[in-house]
């Protein structure tokens, strides 16, 4: 049985410019010890997936719509707060896109580090206090015992994420989840970081999940790889699979358009048109409209694709404009 | 840090002076002086009198010499309450403007800070609407209808406390309980909103995300940031309760300091008004200063920056 | 929806704006939406409407005995309960209530609204040039700001009323002297962080001259917070002209202003409560509605700052 078995969930926020669906069917699983990368443009509903999961999410406007997710076993889609609150630090870890802003500028480093040890651990402070500093040493903050009583703003952004990751850690998580870990440090700092979290990973044996907009930060991270668009998965495959042999034109255009794989000189690749209004029911492929290969003879504008199981792991949103074998 | 403070302190002793200049030249300036009223008095003899306060020599002489007596503690003697000095006047009625002061402050913090926390964590529920109406309400019954209300229904109906006046200990509650709806009312809303500012920031939800029960983020992580605002509004209360305190004082028929404030401007009691203005000044810059402290104290990146930042 | 937000991913719902829509048409149109804010704007409008057109109503029959003249006394009819003749009741000298408090009504609103006008026309020029200018002038300029702002302004207000004479136009500028800081401030950081933006550098390279750049390009873009502030001063204003007159020191008789009639009311409150309550009914009422739609307006001008 999988860590964390996901099926069909929806999540969906109640505005008043109308019903926004976030996430409109999802299913995953995750093993002990795996590594996913879930890569999508911001707003196609990558981070509300994880977030809605652990009753992280406004609510209202968000609501759970349907579905199951179960970890370890345990339904956890629509648990009452207390049970989620044992598992959200204790058992699964998160770490988020901005440093600066996601330590508590008003507390030490301190304080912050041990809360988890002493919410779910029962653990006093001073021991507390040396796992704290210790795991700070883990994450290779020199003179730790020091500088574990500053404040976050005396710490870079860098520093402050490898903060994130010891506090994140300092439970021993079975689940890592790392939204856009990256996105927010210099360049020279994301690699560090990145190279961190997969060293932490070996030590620990936790399950990743890596969610980016950056597919080329996942092509030598993760074991498998979901690429989301419009609130569903429109492809799935092994990170080499999918990086060799994509199938779907999204999935395609995102890879073209990582930087590092384009021609010298040429105008950067961009993906035409905008993701779509979500707060409307989209009918037909979601993606439709921004692909050259578009023919609405093809394409029926009343039913979504199926996502198919096309390859052995390999599964796509069955489109027949957008994929192409 | 230390320079800041410094910078402020200096800030404060310039606008002390400029407060009590101003006030001395806008005094002298207007039509009318303390002997003029009273038409009994033959010209020669009001000569005399002013000769004998300095009321003849040159105004910048007159201001050196008020100014010189200041630092040495003397406000000069009141011209309104004859044999009594500006000191012995104030003496008799700051007491009663700081208790119903400070009462109107405590009841203000002990009302606003617990409804604008409740509001803010119900927030858009049924708590959250119906306790910001009646914060609303509060706010647009000015103290003048309160006042009055307050002190003809606990005072005279229900026989609670006395109606007016200043004899018996329980006598600060109902002016207290009038200054104190009005800035609840105000800072339950300002506590509300520095909360819900807070609620949204990132490190709450790390917070969420770190399992910490909901009532710890708000104990923990979210009052100290959010109830910053009010910590900073402090300040400017004081000049509002100030300002309050010469409407309650007139409802409620106290002695105070307003009461001698009001009295003095009516009667061109120049050394009165100045040392009554003097004594707000002194009130309303210390409180400035204090709130300049707590804000540093509060907030950590201040500790190592130079300048708060601003309201 | 603003709380999803800070969910930095969710999803993105493109504004359904029609095209060419201003700033301040958008704002109007999330404004509408706002019932609570509407029914304050219609209150607020039917109450001014009143009390600046009634005061006409002598003129023409029919009406005239709606609003008879506030102070004509009847000492027949004293003290007397809402009936046809007296709508809201006759005082204790047998004037009309109602047209007592529409004539006081004009008086209020009219410092409420002058005032803040004077005030927001300070703050306003003061506050773009101190954040336009910038560097040392703009340091000087707010520093007078700060010292101002720890003043003891009512103070000031007072003395400057009571030895000068109680003249109404003296209220105005006392009262706009004291309501402009603030607005300055406002004022100063909007045009700031405008500055930085490529439109003025534009104009700079177009060589506009400062005082071009200053009213015709940063002024006007500060619209809605400055219509916001405007709509929470007039309330403040208006307090502190009733403080005024209740101490006296305000609006004088023949002239009656809400505060003056309600320093007259509670002294009769316990013979006569109806003489505190109805004036104090609408003052609280204009305040209600003008703080409310303030708050409305400043979700409808910021819809990320919106409470919801």
């Amino acid at each position: 049985m999988a860590l964390l078995e996901v099926e069909n969930l929806r999540t969906y926020f109640h505005t008043r410019d109308g019903i926004v669906r976030a996430v409109d069917g999802v299913s995953f699983s995750l093993d002990n010890g795996e590594t996913i990368g879930v890569v999508g443009e911001s707003g196609s509903g990558k981070s509300v997936t994880f977030y809605s999961m652990l009753g992280l999410i406004p609510m209202p406007p968000g609501r759970i719509e349907g579905g199951s997710a179960k970890f370890d076993g345990q339904e956890i889609l629509h648990a009452p707060g207390p049970v989620l609150q044992k598992i959200r630090g204790k058992r699964i870890g998160m770490i988020f896109q901005d440093p600066m802003t996601s330590l508590n500028p008003y507390l030490k480093i301190s304080s912050q580090l041990i809360e988890p040890l002493q919410i779910h651990e029962n653990m006093g402070k001073t021991e507390a206090l040396k796992r704290a500093i210790a795991e700070l040493e883990r994450v290779g903050i020199a003179d730790a015992a020091k500088r574990v009583h500053s404040y976050p703003h005396e710490f870079s952004g860098g520093m402050r994420q490898r903060v994130m990751i010891a506090m994140a850690l300092i439970t021993r998580p079975e689940i890592l989840i790392a939204d856009e870990p990256t996105t927010a440090l210099d360049v020279t700092v994301q690699k560090q970081v990145m190279d961190l979290i997969r060293a932490r990973q070996k030590e620990l044996g936790t399950a990743v999940v890596l969610i980016t907009h950056d597919l080329a930060v996942v092509s030598g991270f993760c074991d498998r790889v979901h690429v989301m668009y419009a609130g569903r998965f429109v492809e799935s495959a092994s990170s080499k699979e999918l990086f060799t042999k994509p199938l779907h034109a999204y999935t395609k255009a995102l890879q073209a358009s990582i930087p590092a794989m384009q021609k010298k000189g040429e105008p950067l690749f961009t993906i035409p048109g905008a993701p779509p209004d979500l707060s409307t029911e989209i009918r037909g492929c979601a993606f439709a409209p921004r692909t050259e290969n578009h023919d609405p003879a093809k394409c029926p504008p009343d039913r979504r694709p199926e996502y198919k199981e096309i390859a052995p792991g390999h599964w796509v949103q069955d489109c027949p404009c957008c994929v192409q074998l | 840090m230390f320079r800041f403070l410094l910078n402020r302190l200096l800030q404060s002793i310039v606008a002390l002076i400029a407060i009590i200049s101003i006030t001395f030249f806008l005094a002298r300036a207007a039509p009318g002086g303390p002997f003029l009223e009273e038409k009994a008095i033959p010209p020669h003899i009001v000569k005399q009198m002013e000769a004998y306060y300095g009321l003849d020599k040159p105004l910048p002489v007159q201001w050196l010499t008020y100014m010189g007596n200041f630092i040495q503690g003397d406000l000069g003697p009141s011209f309104g309450n004859k044999g009594y000095t500006v000191n012995e006047v104030i003496a008799q009625g700051l007491p009663v403007s700081l208790t119903i002061g400070l009462g109107g402050l405590l009841i203000a913090l002990g009302i606003g800070v617990p409804i604008g926390i409740i509001a803010a964590a119900r927030q858009n529920q049924f708590a959250d609407y119906s306790l910001m109406s009646l914060a609303m309400m509060g706010i647009c019954l000015p103290t003048f209808v309160t006042g009055p209300l307050l002190s003809i229904y606990l005072g005279i109906k229900f026989g609670w406390f006395n109606a007016t006046g200043w004899n018996e200990p329980s006598d600060w509650f109902l002016p207290s309980l009038t200054l104190g709806v009005f800035y609840a009312a105000y800072i339950a809303r300002l506590s509300r909103g520095g909360i819900l500012d807070i609620l949204r920031q990132d490190y709450v939800r790390t917070a969420r995300a770190k399992g910490v029960p909901e009532w710890r983020i708000m104990v923990r992580h979210t009052l100290r940031g959010g109830l910053l605002p009010v910590v900073i509004y402090l300040g400017p209360a004081i000049s509002g309760l100030i300002s309050g305190s010469f409407i309650v004082e007139n409802i409620f028929e106290l002695p105070g300091l307003g009461t001698h404030f009001i009295v003095a401007t009516t009667n061109r009691d120049y050394t009165l008004i100045l040392g009554t203005v003097a004594v707000y000044a002194v009130l309303i810059l210390t409180m400035n200063f204090l709130v300049d402290i707590a804000q540093v104290y509060l907030n950590p990146r201040l500790r190592s920056s130079t300048a708060p930042e601003k309201a | 929806m603003s709380d999803a937000a800070s969910i930095d991913s969710m999803p993105v719902v493109p504004e359904k704006v029609e095209k060419g829509t201003s700033l301040t048409r958008d704002a109007w149109l999330r404004l509408q939406k706002n019932k609570l804010a509407m029914i304050c704007l219609w209150v607020f409008a039917a109450i001014a409407a009143l009390c600046f057109i009634g005061p006409y109503f002598k003129y023409i029959p029919g009406l005239r005995e709606v609003l008879p003249d506030p102070n004509a006394t009847h000492l027949s009819e004293r003290s007397q309960l809402p009936n046809a003749t007296y709508l809201l009741g006759s005082d204790h000298l047998g004037r009309d209530i109602f047209s007592r408090v529409v004539h006081g009504g004009r008086v209020s609103l009219m410092v409420g609204l002058l005032a803040t006008l004077v005030s927001i026309t300070i703050g306003v020029v003061y506050g773009a040039i101190s954040g336009y200018a910038s560097g040392r002038t703009d340091a000087v300029m707010m520093r007078i700001v700060d010292i101002l702002y720890s003043m003891p302004f009512m103070i000031m207000v007072i003395i400057l009323t009571t030895m000068f004479g109680n003249q109404l136009w003296l209220l105005f500028v006392a009262i706009g002297a004291v309501e402009w800081v603030t607005m300055a401030r406002i004022v100063r950081g909007q045009i700031m962080s405008l500055k930085k933006q490529e439109f003025v550098e534009a104009a700079v390279s177009l060589g506009y001259s400062d005082a071009r750049i200053i009213f015709r390009h940063l002024i006007p873009n500060t619209i809605g917070p400055v219509i916001v502030y405007t709509t929470l001063t007039v309330p403040s204003v208006m307090l502190l002209e009733a403080v005024l007159s209740y101490l006296g020191l305000g609006v004088q008789p023949p002239d009656s202003s809400w505060g003056t009639l309600i320093k007259e009311g509670a002294d009769r409150m316990q013979s006569d409560p109806a003489l505190l309550v109805f004036p104090a009914i609408f003052f609280s009422a204009t305040l209600f509605c003008l703080n409310f739609l303030g708050d409305g307006l400043r979700d409808a001008f910021d819809p990320k700052s919106s409470k919801d």
